[in-house]
């Protein structure tokens, strides 16, 4: 069956949707029937809250993630409170998210539970530090993939992308729109000693050669190209803490630099800018790292939006891969 | 700076000053309460609450216990430390403590909590008994044990377990049956009932643990306090505090006196605090000295160390002996009164009324004034203060008043703070080394005249020099006047 042996290879595993009702869930439940009896120890949950049993925008019911004894979930106190198999629970988080602390459970009975989980992405990365540490060999995380999030599915080891109809009704658009995000995740990393160190920064830093990193005391790049900064003077290559919007690249695809420049993101989810945008700067010798990085095992495409557009599966499926050399599974047929 | 410490709380005792309200009235108290180094999570919440204590026997109590609390950490380091991580695991449960109380039925993620709580307790009791040290007193664990750990595993997690009850194992064998058998109808009835069976046990459960509910709070406050006792032992080792004598109408006498805050704030400039000696009694003291001698800070750092021992906490000197006062009140003019619409005048004289109200109340008061009247016309202010003295000298009130206003006026004992040594001055003098070049000591004041430091001090300040010469000009010309 695919992909579920390639998982186990990864400590930790995200399922992001690109948009609501791309097949997430089916995806996430599909893997966990997969690795059930494996004998492998696995735990289970959120980015956020993610997990109403309805959802509230267009109203289609959202499936619940089906457990299995004895594996590991972590979700808040409220969802857990809604399930009804028999679970033992092994800590409860002194921090509260929305729907109060995270409870960390095990499965003694198979079952359904909303999951719902950290919201920021020291917090999750934390919790599956944590989960490690009570002998959980593989995390698997509900992802979102949402401009609004603070936390960011690039700190598991893995991800899968679920894209679909609800996206974009038009397979080209779809086709182009997934591309530009599986190229944005294949972002190369930074090397580890430079990363440890700017981990924490929350401003803009220039680095220079030798790996020297300046804090440039500048809170955003918002509306740069009309202050008189001066971004390079201390190194090409410059840490960017915020979002990577189209304005900025625009600024400095335009620099007669722009071959030596570097900008360096947290992770795949703070660029902003548009495909055009962004290809435009990479034409013209820009070059973007990240770093977080996770590795992208394969796509789960779902054919049917909840307006009710069926797109033809197979054909979605072969116009993604000629873009893009990764496994691409239809969720609905991994589900029968 | 409020005059009145008499704030009143929400609390079982309304008319006694909480701590959570006295660090809302000094900077200096609160830098020191958050410097605790306390472990668990509701111990903050009890810190706060902790009560003024005006009866010198329960003072002494709370001092001889963090002195018992030094000697164990000096004694048991790595037992100190494990008693230290029991404690910062402990979450705050006194809602359900709440639930608890009432009879309410607890959810398994209370039940869980509760268990969690009391593997803790139970080696921290562990702990303290191997070391043969009473510390706190915990009660028998045995009975709410039995409670919430009917296998005996000492596992801090928590499900209804079978062992429970009787029925609802068999309901769940019945359960599991159907489900194999995927006999879906059964299954779903089967859950149901199992369900429903599982809130009978927790129902069960919630009425057990309301008979222990007076063991459960009185274990939890007792580990809070034990967070509270061996975070100031460490504190106060830290910090060079001493644990200060308390003598009912004796002297007050620092020596050494420091103050945290402040020296801290010197020590990141690369400067260093002077500590000082003071003794006072119950008779007021007048505090004359030059500007930026540091008269405010001993009155805020005198407040402080009586706030401190007063809560049970050890004081920022090398020696003390405290008398004990049932009230500090201390006047410091700030920004604060303007924005309540009163001139700084009228502030002040709110704040000197509640002074003396307390007093004649019949209240033991220690009160700390700084500069009363030094916004009014000299002659009225003068005035004033004399009044004042005159006032606390006739009802035996204990204060430290600073001023200004020449000292030969007064009959109380008059303290000068020396300021500028005589040895020279040198040249690069600045406000940022001036510190270096004052003598904060005491001394006591003959009284002739007021030194005349003010012009000196806003020269160092870099005050427009001919604005020093036209003063210096009106000082000369007013001793040749009285000459």
């Amino acid at each position: 069956m695919p992909f579920t042996g390639d998982i186990l290879n990864y400590g930790s595993l995200s399922i992001v949707g690109v948009e609501k009702n791309t097949g997430k869930t089916e995806c996430l439940n599909y893997i966990i029937r997969r690795l059930r009896d494996k004998g492998v120890s696995i735990a289970l949950t959120s980015l956020g809250i993610d997990g109403e049993s309805c959802d509230q925008v267009t109203g289609t019911r959202k499936p619940e993630i089906e457990i299995f004894k004895p594996m590991m979930f972590v979700t808040s106190e409220s969802h857990f409170r809604q399930r009804r198999f028999l679970a033992e629970i092994l800590d409860v988080s002194g921090r509260s998210t929305a729907l109060g602390r995270l409870v960390t459970a095990r499965a003694l009975e198979s079952g359904k539970v909303l999951l719902s989980g950290p919201s920021d992405t020291n917090s999750l990365k934390n919790l599956i530090t944590g989960l490690k540490s009570r002998g959980v060999e593989l995390t698997l995380v509900d992802g979102a993939l949402s401009r609004k999030s603070i936390g960011s599915p690039a700190v598991t080891d893995a991800m899968i992308l679920a894209t679909g109809a609800a996206w974009s009704a038009n397979i080209p658009t779809l086709v182009r729109k997934t591309k530009f995000i599986c190229d944005l995740i294949a972002l190369p990393s930074i090397e580890p000693i430079l990363r440890d160190r700017l981990l924490s920064a929350n401003s803009i830093c220039s680095i220079n050669t030798k790996g020297v990193v300046t804090n440039l005391q500048i809170n955003s790049l918002f509306g740069i190209e009309q202050k008189e900064v001066d971004l390079f003077g201390h190194g090409f290559t410059l840490f960017v803490p915020g979002a990577v919007t189209d304005k900025l690249l625009n600024h400095l695809k335009v620099l007669k630099d722009i071959v030596r420049i570097k900008l360096i993101v947290r992770d795949f989810t703070r660029i902003f800018a548009s495909p055009e945008v962004y290809a435009q700067f990479v034409q013209r010798g820009g070059t973007i790292e990240v770093l977080l990085q996770t590795k992208l095992l394969a796509i789960c495409i779902n054919p049917t939006a909840p307006d009710g557009t069926v797109l033809n599966s197979e054909r979605l499926r072969e116009a993604l891969n000629e873009r893009i050399n990764l496994p691409i599974w239809d969720v609905r047929k991994l589900a029968g | 700076m409020s005059g009145n410490w008499l704030v009143n709380q929400p609390n079982s005792r309304p008319d006694i000053m909480q701590l959570k309200s006295a660090i809302e009235e000094l900077e200096s108290l609160r830098f020191v309460i958050e410097a605790l180094p306390l472990q668990s999570a509701p111990s903050r919440h009890y810190l706060m609450a902790l009560h003024w204590i005006s009866e010198e026997k329960a003072i002494k109590r709370e001092l001889a216990q963090v002195v018992s609390a030094m000697h164990f950490i000096e004694a048991n380091e790595p037992l100190t430390a494990n008693i230290r991580i029991n404690l910062a695991q402990i979450r705050d449960i006194r809602g359900t403590l709440r639930n608890i109380k009432t009879g309410s039925t607890p959810d398994d993620i209370e039940l869980f909590e509760l268990k969690h709580f009391w593997l803790l307790a139970d080696g921290i009791k562990r702990f303290l008994s191997d070391a043969g040290v009473e510390l706190i007193c915990l009660p028998d664990m045995g009975p709410v044990m039995k409670i919430l750990d009917p296998e005996g595993n000492r596992i801090p997690t928590f499900y209804i377990c079978d062992n429970y009850d009787d029925e609802l194992a068999a309901l769940r064998k019945a359960y599991n049956n159907a489900h194999q058998r995927g006999e879906k109808a059964l299954e779903e009835q089967l859950k149901e009932a199992a369900i429903q069976r599982e809130e009978v046990v927790r129902q069960h459960l919630g009425e057990q643990l309301h008979v222990q509910y007076n063991a459960l709070r009185h274990t939890m406050d007792q580990l809070v306090y034990l967070d509270i006792l061996l975070s100031k032992a460490i504190l106060f080792k830290q910090w060079n505090f001493t644990c200060p004598e308390l003598y009912g109408e004796g002297l007050t006498n620092y020596h050494g006196l420091f103050n945290p805050l402040v020296k801290k704030i010197l020590e990141a400039k690369g400067e260093h605090f002077q500590p000082v000696d003071i003794t006072f009694g119950f008779m007021p003291t007048l505090i004359t000295g030059a500007n930026m001698a540091g008269k405010t800070v001993l009155l805020k750092t005198v407040a402080l160390s009586q706030l401190l021992v007063q809560f049970g906490f050890f004081v920022p000197a090398s020696e003390a002996v405290i008398r004990i006062v049932d009230q500090v009140m201390l006047s410091v003019g700030d920004q604060q009164s303007e924005l309540q619409g009163l001139s700084s005048f009228g502030a002040e004289m709110v704040r000197i009324t509640g002074i003396i109200r307390t007093i004649r109340s019949g209240k033991k008061v220690l009160a700390l004034i700084d500069e009363p009247a030094r916004t009014t016309n000299p002659t009225e202010g003068l005035a004033l203060v004399k009044a004042i003295v005159e006032l606390f000298e006739k009802m035996k009130v204990a204060g430290l008043i600073t001023t200004h206003y020449s000292g030969t006026d007064f009959t109380c004992r008059k303290l000068r703070v020396k300021g500028f040594t005589e040895t020279d001055i040198p040249e690069d003098i600045s406000i940022g080394n001036l510190i270096r070049y004052l003598d904060y000591n005491l001394v006591e004041d003959t009284g002739e005249s007021l030194p005349h430091e003010a012009l000196r001090i806003a020269g160092i300040l870099g005050v427009d020099n001919e604005l020093i010469e036209r003063a210096q000009y009106y000082v000369h010309e007013e001793d040749r006047v009285k000459k």
